[in-house]
């Protein structure tokens, strides 16, 4: 009996002793401190900027250490802010973030290559970020795109690795909205890469309808053309995503509404992009655009170039060619039957041409509301320096261009990034402002030994116009 | 023919009954040490089936016997070491020996050895680390039980065969899982002490309760008044598993108006086994109370609950063994300061079992049981639906990813290596920032924890019947009606500090549930997958033994009828209409018919002879495709066909106790699934320009093909020191070149499958262990109670799993159907070859003393495993990544392999220590 006794005393120890645990358990709770690390470094960071151990520079200061083809890697004890503008939720964008400058009204934005997949969950849009960027790598991406990395990889910049983004990019605790700024398709440049932006009155082309953003015989992106109405045609942009985007099977709305993306470029650096970060972005519910329509204008002046002669020097009847600077004339030319003005500076032998190509005076006090319409091309464009200006006077005396008051008229004019040999609508630009003879000029400036400066502008379909 | 065996039964009969003459074989049995009588000795005259047992005086008569010459009287004992006494009996002359003596066996706590290796059991979704050892823990036999002590550290598998060839029953219950046929040995775990009424009957031999696997059936009773009166505590202390272990039970016995009782408490922990952070923790509880109604009749009511939570160890690539060493578990990671494990395995189903049993007359028992199990079991780890993959050994984080590169990369290489090497283990903390982050801007969870969960709920019923018709010939039958529905689903069991999770398929954008969509789901809640598998199988057995003096024989039928059908609850997408709802019902007709021989030459020589032919259900994971995600049934599905032979010769001297076995067991038209992640599919069917997805592989109709022998020796040279030799040698192959296809939610061909044809896997090993072993060794048991033993094990021919897919035309076809241009058979042949691994020596002791003090027993039993610390691979399988030639030749070209095989290591050094009180 006395045993039982003994039994049960043993056996009511033990059971209390089941009842203790001491292993690991299911309940867990947010690890505390999380990122300690990190917000240790960025404090330091923080006190290294007050007591001036380190240097915070701008994102634009940072640009302009580039060196064209070259990777230039950061030696000197400094960081750079920026905010998060690229989200690769989707799956739209892929081992890249960008960051701008500030939440709204950016000045400059750059790209941070990186080997992490889903970095939108740790680098989340509008979060503040701080990279310290001593040892980094500055250098251009294989499509061209301006972009701290991690290592120099040939004449490209490779990815920061799982331990450079530890050891060097810092988040604050700080999320902002990001505003985009607006623009329009003809804005967009090099600037603009990696700012998240917005552009109003878009629609895709009607070819497009029941098309999805990624179009499955592409093997990595599919670019689909957005346009805008743009005078008396359409203005258009690439919209570029990628195949590993969710959103990739969704249908490309048939309104028209605004977009917001990030600006970058395609692969291999040929054109400008927009890419989305999520197709919340895109709102396209407003009624389709359309173009200017001829028939709703009275034509005021027009002047076509067709008779021109292939090659000749431009003597169009009326107009002005006259050189300010150099031996380069504005030119006839001819192409599929159409005649054009064209004034291009390749093999002159002039280190600097300006050529000017003025219109016949045109009456302004006639008509109410008049406008001014044409469309111009390029070809071999390599920089904003090799430009177009298209000007206005109302007191010049048809001889001497010089001594005449120009003012600037906002026309749509080609850029570098523009398709070689494709006229653009210039839009309708209001010239109703101007009284008395109006000769509106066109003005090119460009070299004929400096390779980057001798590209062509070609003007066609000059119209002054009024509303019927 | 069957007026033949007609015709020969009677013949033995007549035969038997003509030879028959009278003789007595009578004595008396007292322990060695106190001289006090000893009651219930098993007496037998070996090679006969005369046999009795002692009465309360320690005396004993077995009548009639009619044996004449040289032969052993073996007595054993529960407790006590079996002793064997050399007798000549002479025509007419009584015999009467008395006061022989038995000593207290010290080597009677050796199962606890074994069990802890059903403790280890793993059982993982891979089913490579499935362990038998449990089923043989309760042989006599040499060879079987070196199988069981000293092999299954190895994953050796006897006749090649899986634990869920055999069959194991709990007071007449068959216990193996209806999902894969295997048995569950986590569910009765930690009570160990009243799991000790054993009867196991090896391969074909007959059973009275079941017909039996091919590999055999053990029959575990937990009847209260079988079990020895009194107590027992025990504590272990190892590095296997788990750290501790306390347990405790007690036994009643008969006490007063018929009742019995037995209790059994248990626990087993531990923060780390032997491989890192794979903790355990483990609870056991058991109650058996039975009650006799008369001498006739008595109920027996038995529940058992052991919740079970360990932690998971992964297979590793050779590079990650490389780099760290054979405990790297990728599985864990610090959270906080703890080792936090992602895979944990989580069983928690307690078993009921009542039991009628009725002495109908002296003769005939009915044992009749009802038994109802339910509960979760569940196995959990990461999912990452916005985030890159957790996994430590992801390929793309070690060092063979930027070797293998066009060009090299050395520096990234470099870091990724010291960054594993440093840091390769989950990243906790950046999981919880990364859901924080998305919290923050109301975005869904990026990493999750779940579990795959099975809720069960399984009713048994059944009825066994033995009846002896005369001393030579023993009925026995049985019939069985079994039902389960198995809930099957995921459920998030973490957050991770996220708000909520997309019920959505990352992958590819599937919503997994369209009745729901896009649902934002909290933790406890479904997702991924959710059905049910209803189950039933009704059966019957009939057999019949026969028993005279040099002849013994029996035939066993069996019949049975298996039932499944699956139960969409979810609706996936991507199989809008075979998901949701109720499957084709599936109907499977198995019977089975087995039958043996044993014939007696002499006492010493013994041939036994075994036969059977069945045809059995698949299991239900071998019957559906994809259960998770649809209601596909296998192509082609039907009852799996198994042909089974085995001849034994046994020799018994006073000395040697040995047995010879051949086997051949013929396995035709079972199913293999396998679910991994493809590259380099060349087949139409998937989306335009991918070569990749997430497959189901499914192979149909495989044939395989297993023989070998197995040989057992002991010798006893004195009555203290014995040796012990054991050996198999077996192949097991494929047989066939069975069908293979493939299906996955990323194919875009109507059933969303594609058909690979034939994979050339004839004559492939059949993985799964070693397929050889041989052991030899020595036990030194001391009068003064203690003991000591040293085996050497050595295990040849251990083989890799090979992936099938790589085995089909996909393998040499290019896009165009024709093979590719740089083909060269040389070079494929090398690659296909399947790998063996290094054959390896492991050295086992034990030991042990017993020391009496007072009315209680003391007992210390240690074991030290792989004494040597060799360093083995037991297991392994190659991915199914690198489907074809092309990408296959490009791996093995690299510096390090990217995709090479995942293996398993043995296990270096490891003790178990016990030490326990009687009473």
């Amino acid at each position: 009996m006395k045993k039982i006794k003994n039994t049960n005393r043993i056996l009511s120890i033990l059971f209390l002793m089941l009842l203790m645990s001491c292993v690991q358990d299911d309940d867990f709770s947010v690890p505390s401190p999380l990122n300690q690390e990190e917000n240790e470094a960025l404090i330091d960071i923080q006190k290294g900027i007050e007591e001036g151990v380190i240097t915070e520079i701008s994102i634009e200061a940072l640009k302009q250490q580039f060196v064209a083809g070259e990777v230039v890697q950061f030696s000197s004890n400094s960081v750079v802010k920026g905010y998060v503008s690229s989200s690769d939720k989707t799956g739209n964008f892929y081992k890249e973030i960008y960051i701008q400058d500030q939440p709204s009204n950016p000045k400059a934005a750059i790209n941070i290559v990186l080997n992490q997949v889903d970095s939108y969950n740790q680098f989340n849009l509008g979060r503040e970020v701080y990279i310290s960027l001593k040892d980094l790598y500055l250098g251009e991406t294989v499509s061209e795109v301006l972009a701290i990395g991690g290592f120099e990889d040939g004449s490209r910049v490779g990815l920061l690795t799982e331990n450079q983004i530890k050891s060097h990019l810092f988040r604050s605790s700080e999320t902002v909205e990001i505003e985009p700024l607006e623009l329009n398709f003809s804005d967009i440049n090099e600037n603009y890469i990696g700012m998240f932006i917005v552009i109003n009155n878009v629609e895709f082309p009607e070819n497009l309808k029941d098309q999805s953003y990624f179009n499955a015989i592409d093997d990595f992106d599919t670019q689909r053309t957005m346009q805008r109405c743009e005078g008396f045609s359409y203005e258009e942009f690439i919209l570029e995503t990628s195949s590993f985007s969710s959103f990739k099977n969704e249908i490309l709305p048939t309104q028209n509404g605004t977009i917001k993306g990030v600006i970058s470029k395609s692969y291999g650096g040929d054109n400008f992009v927009l890419v989305l970060n999520d197709t919340k972005d895109v709102v396209m519910t407003d009624s389709r655009c359309s173009p200017l329509n001829a028939d709703d204008f009275t034509v005021i002046f027009e002047e076509t170039f067709n008779d021109a002669i292939d090659n000749e020097t431009l003597d169009t009847e009326g107009w002005i060619n006259f050189s300010e600077r150099g031996q380069v004339l504005w030119t006839e030319q001819i192409y599929s039957k159409n005649g054009y003005a064209e004034f291009g500076t390749f093999g002159a032998n002039d280190t600097a041409n300006v050529g000017w190509l003025i219109s016949p005076g045109i009456d302004m006090d006639v008509y109410l509301n008049e406008f001014l319409n044409f469309k111009m091309g390029q070809h071999h464009l390599d920089s904003v320096r090799n430009k177009i200006e298209v000007l206005a006077s109302t007191d010049f005396n048809g001889t001497d261009v010089l001594n005449a008051t120009w003012t600037v008229i906002n026309a749509k004019v080609p850029t570098k990034y523009d398709e070689w040999y494709a006229f653009k609508d210039s839009g309708l630009v209001d010239i109703s402002e101007y009284t008395g003879t109006l000769y509106v000029a066109f003005k090119v400036t460009g070299s004929g030994t400096n390779e980057a400066l001798d590209g062509s502008y070609q003007l066609d379909d000059f119209r002054v116009l009024t509303e019927k | 023919m069957k007026n033949f065996i007609l015709i020969s039964l009677c013949f033995f009969c007549s035969f038997q009954s003509v030879l028959a003459q009278v003789q007595n074989i009578s004595g008396s049995v007292k322990d060695g040490v106190s001289l006090l009588p000893l009651d219930q000795v098993s007496i037998q005259i070996e090679g006969t089936n005369y046999s009795a047992e002692t009465n309360k005086l320690g005396e004993f008569n077995i009548e009639n016997t009619n044996v004449f010459g040289e032969y052993i009287l073996k007595l054993s004992k529960t407790g006590y070491a079996d002793k064997r006494y050399p007798i000549i009996i002479y025509r007419d002359i009584a015999l009467h020996i008395d006061d022989m003596f038995l000593q207290r066996d010290a080597t009677a706590n050796q199962d606890l050895y074994t069990i802890i290796l059903t403790d280890d059991e793993l059982n993982d979704d891979t089913g490579v680390a499935d362990n038998i050892s449990g089923l043989l823990q309760a042989s006599q036999d040499v060879f079987q039980r070196t199988a069981a002590f000293e092999f299954s550290g190895s994953f050796f598998k006897i006749r090649g065969l899986d634990s869920s060839e055999g069959t194991l029953l709990i007071n007449g219950i068959e216990m193996n899982s209806m999902y894969n046929g295997r048995m569950q040995w986590s569910n009765w775990g930690g009570i160990n002490d009243v799991m000790r009424n054993q009867e196991f009957s090896f391969g074909l031999s007959a059973s009275t309760l079941n017909f039996g696997g091919v590999l055999g059936a053990t029959s575990v009773s937990t009847r209260a008044s079988k079990y020895r009166q009194g107590g027992r505590i025990t504590y272990t202390s190892s590095n296997r598993s788990y750290s501790n272990r306390l347990m405790a039970s007690y036994a009643s016995g008969l006490v007063k108006n018929g009742w019995a009782y037995a209790l059994s408490i248990g626990k087993r922990w531990g923060n780390e086994g032997y491989q890192d952070a794979t903790f355990y923790d483990a609870n056991s509880f058991f109650i058996s109370v039975e009650k006799n109604f008369g001498e006739k009749q008595s109920l027996n009511f038995t529940g058992i609950y052991t919740p079970n939570k360990r932690g998971k160890s992964s297979p590793n690539t050779q590079e990650v063994f490389n780099l760290r060493d054979i405990k790297y578990n990728e599985y864990w990671g610090y959270h906080n300061d703890e080792k936090r494990n992602s895979r944990i395995k989580d069983v928690s189903q307690p078993i009921f079992i009542l039991s009628h049993f009725w002495d109908i007359n002296a003769n005939t028992e009915l044992q009749t049981n009802m038994s109802y199990t339910f509960g979760k079991q569940g196995q959990s780890r990461l999912d990452y639906p916005g985030g890159g993959n957790p996994s430590p050994a992801y390929y793309q984080k070690l060092p063979s990813y930027y070797l293998a590169k066009v060009e090299p990369d050395y520096t990234n290489a470099y870091l990724a290596e010291h960054e594993f090497i440093s840091n390769g283990q989950v990243n906790w903390n950046r999981m919880y920032d990364a859901n924080i982050t998305n919290a923050d801007q109301g975005l869904e969870a990026a990493y999750i924890q779940y579990q795959d969960r099975t809720d069960d709920k399984q009713f048994t019923i059944n009825s066994i019947l033995n009846t002896e018709i005369n001393d030579h010939i023993l009925l026995s039958g049985s019939l069985n009606y079994s039902q389960l529905k198995s809930n099957n689903f995921a459920e998030i069991n973490d957050m991770l500090g996220a708000l909520y999770y997309l019920n959505v398929d990352a992958f590819d954008g599937w919503q997994y549930d369209m009745q729901n969509p896009n649902a934002l789901v909290e933790e406890g809640g479904k997702i991924k997958y959710n059905y049910i598998m209803n189950a039933s199988i009704i059966s019957g057995f009939a057999q019949a033994q026969f028993k005279y003096r040099t002849i013994d024989y029996f035939i066993a039928l069996n019949i049975n009828n298996t039932k499944y059908q699956r139960e969409g609850l979810f609706q996936n997408e991507a199989f809008q209409n075979n998901s949701l709802g109720k499957s084709a019902s599936l109907n499977f007709i198995g019977f089975g018919i087995k039958s043996g021989l044993t014939y007696k030459f002499t006492a010493k020589h013994v041939v036994d002879l075994h036969a059977a032919y069945l045809t059995k259900a698949p299991d239900f994971q071998s019957s559906f495709s994809n259960p998770r995600e649809n209601n596909a049934v296998v192509k082609d599905i039907s009852e799996e066909h198994v042909m089974a032979f085995d001849l034994s010769y046994i020799y018994r001297s006073r000395i040697i106790t040995s047995k010879l076995t051949g086997f051949y067991i013929d396995n035709k038209g079972s199913n293999e699934i396998g679910f991994y992640y493809a590259d380099g599919l060349t087949s139409a069917g998937i989306v335009f320009n991918e070569t990749s997805a997430f497959v189901q592989e499914i192979l149909y109709g495989v044939n395989t093909l297993h023989y070998g022998f197995e040989l057992g020796i002991e010798a006893k040279l004195t009555s203290s020191f014995k040796l012990k030799a054991a050996a198999s040698a077996g192949q097991y192959i494929y047989n066939n070149n069975p069908d293979l296809y493939l299906t996955s939610s990323s194919f875009v061909t109507d059933d969303g499958s594609i058909n690979f044809g034939e994979s050339d896997l004839k004559n492939y090993k059949v993985a799964g262990g070693p397929q050889s072993a041989f052991s030899f060794g020595f036990e030194y048991s001391d009068p003064e109670y203690w003991w000591f033993g040293a085996t050497a094990n050595y295990m040849v021919n251990t083989y890799i799993d090979v992936s099938p897919l790589t085995r089909t035309a996909n393998f040499y076809l290019d896009d165009d159907g024709l093979p590719f241009i740089d083909y060269d058979e040389n070079v494929a042949k090398q690659l296909l070859k399947q790998e063996r691994f290094d054959d390896y020596l492991v050295v086992n002791l034990i030991g042990g003393k017993s020391w009496k003090i007072a009315d209680y027993y003391l007992g210390l039993f240690v074991s030290i495993n792989n004494l040597l610390d060799n360093t083995f691979k037991t297991g392994g399988f190659e991915q199914g990544r690198n489907a074809n030639y092309r990408e296959l030749k490009e791996d093995n070209e690299h510096p390090i392999r990217v995709f090479g095989p995942k293996y398993w290591y043995g296990r270096g050094t490891t003790y178990f220590a016990n030490v326990n009180i009687r009473f």
